[in-house]
């Protein structure tokens, strides 16, 4: 999907937002300190940098400052107000504050992606073709009818592919936050899109948590 | 209403002294008065016998007639003076120029009366040979004119005086209280939270004294609620640091149990995880033990005993021989073998511990640490010496702050906190000793802790 460079000198999480953002398909490169990433962000083309801002050698800050024309999401344990606006105001288009979800974050990687990347807004796989801007799905070249939410369930299991996602969780997430609804109301959703798609060997029901898109 | 101190002195004085003022004037004018009159009378007195003694010799051997021609002519002379005459031959009158209807007093007596707006004074007297009662009358009414005039000036001039006294006496009550008003100035901002305000000392009089106490006293509040800022400041720090230091490990311990819950990942990939989570949590578990030993060391819950000081150095470079073999590390002990220092031995080990991993830590392959003791008459000063890579100045100044780290990542890698130097002074202070590092970059760091000597026999005894 996209080329997303990860500044963050603290090992764990670096590995842990790369391992990730590979489970749904980015590429992802590492960097430790400031002056490494300068380095590698000169040499390759990515479309998004996730940047820490105390880093050895260069600040976050400072290191955003040469970085042109690349998407920057700060990953950061700063939660003042005041860093938040200087990490926005330099140019960021979003700030994520420790201790964050992993789900939060990929939602934001996708949101930043889109925003920017305007080509290429589809996805495919099998015989399945989603188109996210026409908010279309084609089964073998032509359209299957989904109502609203059940596209929007779609997309928000191929967004959060390899992940398991709980009932609650894809209920806040496709429902509103304040759906009362019962969680049969999701399995009911999921039956349909298997039917419609014939991707039941896609999405993977998993005993306890929920379910999970595989590809 | 309340009542200024100010304004009560001011009116009670004023009061009186008008009182007093006023009091005096009334007695002195009627003392005045009285004397006038009691002289006046004297006159009449004298002038009526005066005359009764020459009516007497002029008219010895007159008969009725020549003596009443002789009356005609006393009255006359008489009349300019206001001097009113009245003639009594054997009992009977027999020439009169008293005004009418005024009291003739008996012979020998004196009588005051008063008749259309004027005062008069009547005089009986007898001539030597008893043939003539001679009523003297005189009109005062000028002396009682004089004395109203008299009394009016004075009023005017008393309440003249009272205007100019109260005037005088404000201004003077007020220079006097000035002081006063000014302390009180500064005492009101002191209480609405202005610490700084300062009263003024000037003068020598108790309002000064008391000024000076007062300025004593609040310099001691300023001083101690500064203080207990920066205690509170400090805490707050911590509490921030502490805030902020326990993100890392909670991030990865959310992250990565998120991850083996949702992520489809084989066995070794969960297990490398569960491995990351252990980590952290261990970090964060080493954090809240220190912590925790840090408030009973604070506490003062320390045990001491007499420790020789070779003795801790040995044990030191022992507990250290494996690590210092990896990096190629040589630790020296140096200095006398006989000194010995009261201590809570477990604390200061911990602490030689801390100095001898961090100088092994900064040492390049092939360094050297020093670890030894220096004994002078008021202090026995434990250093640790290394030759590695030293430390700028910036770095020195916040070295003792909680989780600061000179290599941060590096550190954290070793499962550091980013505590040990900040346990160690509080070691230190625990033990009346002080904590402190000299430091070149590229060329190495000493670290001592001084131990006091008097401190330490005092406290033992």
């Amino acid at each position: 999907m996209a080329n997303i460079l990860i500044v963050e000198d603290e090992f764990n999480i670096n590995s842990l937002i790369s391992k990730s953002l590979s489970l749904t398909g980015h590429k992802c490169k590492s960097a430790y300190d400031g002056i490494e990433a300068l380095k590698i962000v000169r040499e390759g083309s990515f479309d998004l940098v996730i940047l820490d801002v105390m880093l050895p050698g260069l600040t976050g800050f400072e290191l955003i400052e040469h970085i042109k024309d690349i998407p920057v999401i700060f990953v950061t344990a700063k939660a003042g107000l005041g860093d938040k606006l200087k990490g926005l105001g330099l140019g960021a288009d979003d700030y994520i504050v420790k201790p964050f979800e992993i789900q939060e974050l990929l939602a934001r990687v996708t949101a930043v992606l889109r925003r920017v990347k305007r080509e290429n807004n589809t996805f495919s796989f099998d015989n399945i073709s989603v188109d996210f801007d026409k908010r279309c799905v084609y089964r073998d070249d032509s359209e299957v009818k989904l109502t609203p939410k059940e596209y929007d369930l779609l997309e928000t299991l191929i967004l959060n592919r390899n992940i398991a996602l709980t009932r609650d969780r894809l209920l806040s997430l496709v429902w509103d936050m304040d759906y009362e609804g019962d969680t049969r109301t999701v399995d009911i959703h999921i039956q349909q899109l298997r039917k419609k798609l014939g991707i039941k060997n896609r999405i993977i029901s998993l005993y306890k948590i929920g379910y999970r898109f595989e590809i | 209403m309340k009542m200024k101190f100010f304004e009560k002195t001011y009116l009670i004085t004023l009061i009186l002294f008008l009182l007093f003022l006023d009091v005096s004037v009334i007695f002195l004018c009627i003392f005045t008065f009285k004397s006038n009159i009691r002289a006046t009378e004297k006159i009449c007195a004298s002038e009526s016998f005066a005359i009764v003694e020459s009516y007497g010799n002029d008219t010895e051997n007159l008969n009725h007639e020549s003596a009443y021609i002789i009356q005609l002519s006393y009255c006359n002379f008489y009349d300019d003076r206001s001097i009113f005459l009245r003639f009594e031959e054997y009992g009977v009158e027999s020439f009169s120029t008293v005004p009418n209807g005024l009291i003739i007093p008996e012979e020998g007596h004196m009588a005051s009366d008063k008749q259309d707006g004027k005062y008069y004074i009547a005089v009986t007297e007898v001539t030597s040979d008893g043939r003539f009662n001679i009523t003297y009358v005189k009109d005062i009414t000028d002396t009682y004119k004089e004395f109203e005039a008299i009394a009016v000036w004075t009023i005017a001039a008393s309440a003249m005086v009272s205007v100019c006294l109260a005037v005088v006496l404000y201004i003077v009550l007020q220079k006097i209280y000035s002081p006063l008003t000014r302390l009180r100035s500064v005492t009101e901002q002191m209480s609405n939270g202005n610490l700084n305000a300062r009263a003024d000392e000037s003068g020598n009089d108790e309002l000064s004294c008391l000024a000076r106490d007062f300025n004593g006293m609040a310099f001691k509040v300023s001083e101690q609620i500064d203080e207990l800022k920066s205690v509170a400041e400090q805490k707050q720090r911590m509490l921030d640091d502490l805030a902020h230091e326990m993100r890392t490990p909670l991030t990865v311990i959310h992250g990565y149990a998120e991850y083996i819950e949702s992520a489809n990942i084989s066995q070794d990939e969960q297990l490398d995880a569960l491995k990351y989570i252990k980590n952290e949590a261990m970090r964060l578990k080493s954090v809240s033990e220190i912590l925790l030993d840090s408030a009973f060391i604070r506490e003062g819950k320390i045990i001491k005993e007499k420790v020789q000081v070779n003795e801790l150095l040995k044990a030191t470079k022992e507990r250290f021989k494996l690590r210092a073999k990896d990096k190629s590390v040589e630790i020296y002990i140096k200095g006398p073998s006989d000194e010995y220092i009261y201590c809570d031995l477990t604390l200061v080990e911990i602490v030689l511990s801390n100095l001898t991993e961090n100088a092994i830590n900064a040492c390049k392959n092939n360094g050297r640490v020093d670890i030894g003791c220096l004994s002078d008459s008021e202090y026995i000063t434990v250093y640790v010496k290394d030759n590695g890579i030293g430390m700028t100045p910036e770095q020195l100044k916040h070295i003792k702050e909680p989780f600061f780290r000179v290599d941060k990542s590096r550190s954290r890698q070793r499962g550091g906190t980013g505590l040990g130097l900040a346990l160690c002074e509080v070691i230190a202070i625990a033990h009346g000793a002080v904590l402190d590092f000299e430091s070149t970059n590229g060329k190495g760091t000493i670290a001592y802790i001084k131990f006091n000597k008097s401190y330490n026999s005092i406290t033992n005894q």
